[in-house]
């Protein structure tokens, strides 16, 4: 039994088992040449328990000789360096799936997305661990288990917790990199909203000038509705809100001035009474007003002025 | 030393020419006494650099691992790349710098002053009208002057650009502590962190303030373990114009009070001269407080955020007992979560090690610093919640503004793993 330790739970196995995981979607294609689908399909979980139970027993068997927790990550040079490139690796296969078409991966090399997933996750984990235990390898000279349980030593070990964390937010960066890389260099159409596409009416079709009444500001016109928004696109018009249009005190001192009546919007914005001669811009209080032109039309937007 | 010199010249230097710009667009007499104030600080804070008293030769502080350095380093280079690869393909600004950053710029641009901004919201909601004198316009007018000097690259540009100073600025005031590797470590988790990243890429004033109040911070620890002035005088510099970029959180005067703290538990000062320092400093940032603050009380009657009055103060303490603490707690681990287990584990640690605070004034400031922004996020956003209905928006919007404290946490984990 001991020399089946000695043989079978050496460091260099444990790192051997290690680098085994990391390869399992390649292991898992040959276990699939040979029709061995049952294996094929849990490669890397069988790996990954493998690694465990190997580490723990090598643990336990430095532990025994009194070898000292120490000893164990000796290898942690060895664990960063494989899976820092096992990271970039399926990193690369999982950006080359995303730009071929879905299913590209297994349908050519028989690599499944999930595993390569599953074992980034643990890679990035194991890369974290030993990060960790590299930047303390001059303190685990004098690392014991006696010593683990005094408090300052807790405390230490809760620091590299508390980096390891921090760590945690870096690789983020690098999972989420096409994401805020796609996002930061998408169109004001992605960034304001499709309403954004109505300021390029309003610049077009008014005056620079004039003023400009848009909608009430909220849910239902989150970007043609803000002020300081549209502001910036039509500077240097004047922006009159719609929500303040409700006396005829107020539309006398506007006098004159274009708004943009949006037809396509299951909300029509603003209701307007043609054989009344009345208008609404806040959805509430009709106003009066003198003469009103159709400056503009196309199938979802209309231009208009207005003389109140 | 000369590169943290040269840093904080440059950083500093930049904050004073944004001054300078709004000078020549607003003039009056406020305007030019806060410059000479600012200028006479930089101008002492060289003078001091230059005739510093000679110190004994610090050991040198070679890397001992030259894998992990070379690993680090470019991994920092790739990230600061990133960064400006990113800025230099956009097409398109976001949400708050076309609404407020750039537009005011824009505005600028066109020949209106800041002060005449208020004519634009004059047919507004009333919730918009002092919407251009909410922020303070250090990033509006780098945002003019990109725009003047006429760069091809998109003003995004400039936030890779403050990436790459914090990057530099974080191992320049950390690396004498930490080592080169461990600076290197705290450089490169700073700078790759998900939301500083994140905020590189947006034209907002976030980035901007956690690079002021970092670094000012970093220098004022890096004084209370050297003692030369000229580094209090960049560290109080940074740290009182950093409401220059933001004026909503007080975090001047939580520096200001960790520093009045750990500064009087130095031993081998008097206590005239601390005494003196730290009146000095309070005046300064009292003066920066009030030049934005005045400004835009005076020309926007800007609202303040949160306001004081007796039932405001009675009902969050009524709150304790009746359970709206706990809510904002939920709220908190909600919107902070990994972050709060970091800080909550810093305040652990050092409590534990309080004596090697007391050994280490310069732990022990940072330490009180983030322990009070601790402090002034969770009773802020309580007593906010009495106030305000959209106070998780706002709230939200608060927490986004904290990831100075991702390096500053950092540090002192590092310090303490590293004992």
């Amino acid at each position: 039994m001991k020399s089946f330790f000695k043989t079978f739970c050496n460091r260099q196995i444990v790192v051997m088992v290690w680098i085994a995981f990391l390869l399992s979607p390649f292991l898992s294609y040959i276990f699939q040449i040979f029709s061995l689908r049952f294996i094929a399909n849990r490669t890397h979980i069988i790996t990954f328990v493998s690694f465990l139970v190997i580490a723990g027993f090598r643990a336990a068997y430095s532990y025994s000789h009194k070898m000292g927790y120490k000893e164990i990550f000796t290898q942690a040079p060895l664990i960063f360096l494989t899976g820092v490139s096992s990271l970039l690796i399926n990193r690369y296969l999982v950006s080359l799936e995303a730009k071929e078409y879905s299913n590209f991966l297994y349908s050519n090399w028989g690599i499944q997305v999930s595993q390569l997933n599953f074992i980034s996750r643990i890679a990035g984990w194991g890369v974290m661990v030993s990060l960790g235990v590299l930047l303390a390898r001059s303190d685990l000279k004098s690392f014991s288990p006696i010593k683990f349980f005094k408090i300052q030593e807790m405390m230490k070990i809760l620091s590299y917790f508390g980096l390891l964390l921090l760590s945690y937010f870096s690789i983020k960066t690098v999972e989420n990199f096409k994401g805020i890389r796609g996002w930061a260099q998408s169109s004001y159409e992605n960034k304001l909203g499709k309403q954004y596409r109505l300021t390029e009416y309003l610049v077009k079709y008014t005056p620079e000038d004039s003023k400009i009444i848009i909608p009430p500001q909220g849910d239902i016109w989150p970007t043609i509705g803000n002020q300081p928004i549209v502001r910036f696109f039509v500077f240097p018009r004047t922006l009159i809100s719609g929500s303040i249009i409700t006396t005829e005190d107020f539309t006398q001192r506007v006098g004159e001035a274009y708004f943009l009546r949006i037809t396509q919007e299951e909300d029509i914005w603003p209701e307007i009474y043609f054989d009344q001669r009345k208008i609404s811009f806040d959805s509430n209080n009709l106003v009066d007003y003198q003469t009103i032109e159709l400056v503009y039309r196309d199938p979802t937007v209309e231009v208009y002025k207005i003389k109140f | 030393m000369i590169g943290t010199f040269l840093i904080s010249l440059i950083i500093s230097l930049q904050i004073l020419a944004t001054k300078f710009i709004f000078l020549l667009n607003e003039g009056g007499a406020f305007s030019k006494f806060n410059l000479i104030v600012n200028l006479f600080i930089i101008i002492l804070a060289i003078a001091f650099f230059f005739f510093r008293p000679k110190m004994k030769k610090v050991q040198e502080i070679l890397p001992k691992n030259w894998f992990l350095l070379g690993f680090f380093a470019i991994l920092i280079l790739i990230t600061i790349s990133a960064s400006f690869y990113i800025n230099i393909g956009k097409t398109a600004l976001d949400w708050d710098a076309v609404a407020l950053f750039e537009a005011r710029a824009k505005y600028l641009s066109a020949g209106m002053k800041i002060s005449e901004m208020m004519k634009l919201t004059e047919f507004d909601q009333l919730s918009n009208k002092p919407y251009y004198l909410l922020y303070p316009p250090h990033t509006t007018l780098v945002h003019y002057f990109w725009g003047k000097v006429g760069l091809n690259y998109p003003v995004s540009v400039y936030y890779a650009l403050v990436l790459l100073f914090l990057g530099i600025s974080v191992f320049s005031a950390s690396y004498q502590k930490l080592g080169v590797v461990g600076g290197l470590f705290l450089t490169l988790i700073t700078i790759s962190n998900k939301d500083i990243f994140v905020l590189s890429t947006l034209e907002y004033a976030n980035l901007p303030y956690t690079l002021s109040i970092v670094f000012g911070v970093f220098l004022i620890a890096l004084f209370l373990y050297k003692r030369d002035y000229w580094i209090l005088l960049f560290g109080t510099f940074l740290i009182g114009t950093s409401q220059w970029i933001r004026w909503l959180e007080p975090i001047w005067l939580i520096t200001l009070v960790s520093f009045a703290i750990s500064y009087f538990a130095v031993k081998n000062v008097s206590r005239r001269r601390k005494l003196l320092v730290v009146l000095l400093i309070t005046a300064f940032f009292f003066l920066e407080y009030l030049y934005w603050g005045n400004f835009s009380k005076n020309i926007a009657g800007s609202p303040g955020l949160v306001k004081i009055n007796t039932l405001y103060i009675v009902k969050p303490i009524l709150g304790i007992i009746t359970g709206n603490l706990s809510q904002m707690f939920t709220f908190l681990a909600r919107n902070w979560g990994l972050y709060l287990i970091i800080y909550l584990t810093c305040m652990i640690v050092g409590i534990m090690n309080f004596r090697m605070l007391l050994r280490n004034v310069d732990l022990l400031f940072i330490f009180m610093f983030i322990f009070l922004t601790l402090c002034f996020y969770i009773f802020g956003i309580y007593f906010m919640s009495f106030q305000k209905q959209s106070w998780e928006v706002l709230s939200g919007s608060l927490l986004r503004s904290s990831t100075f404290l991702v390096p500053i946490s950092g540090y002192l984990l590092l310090r303490f793993a590293k004992k």
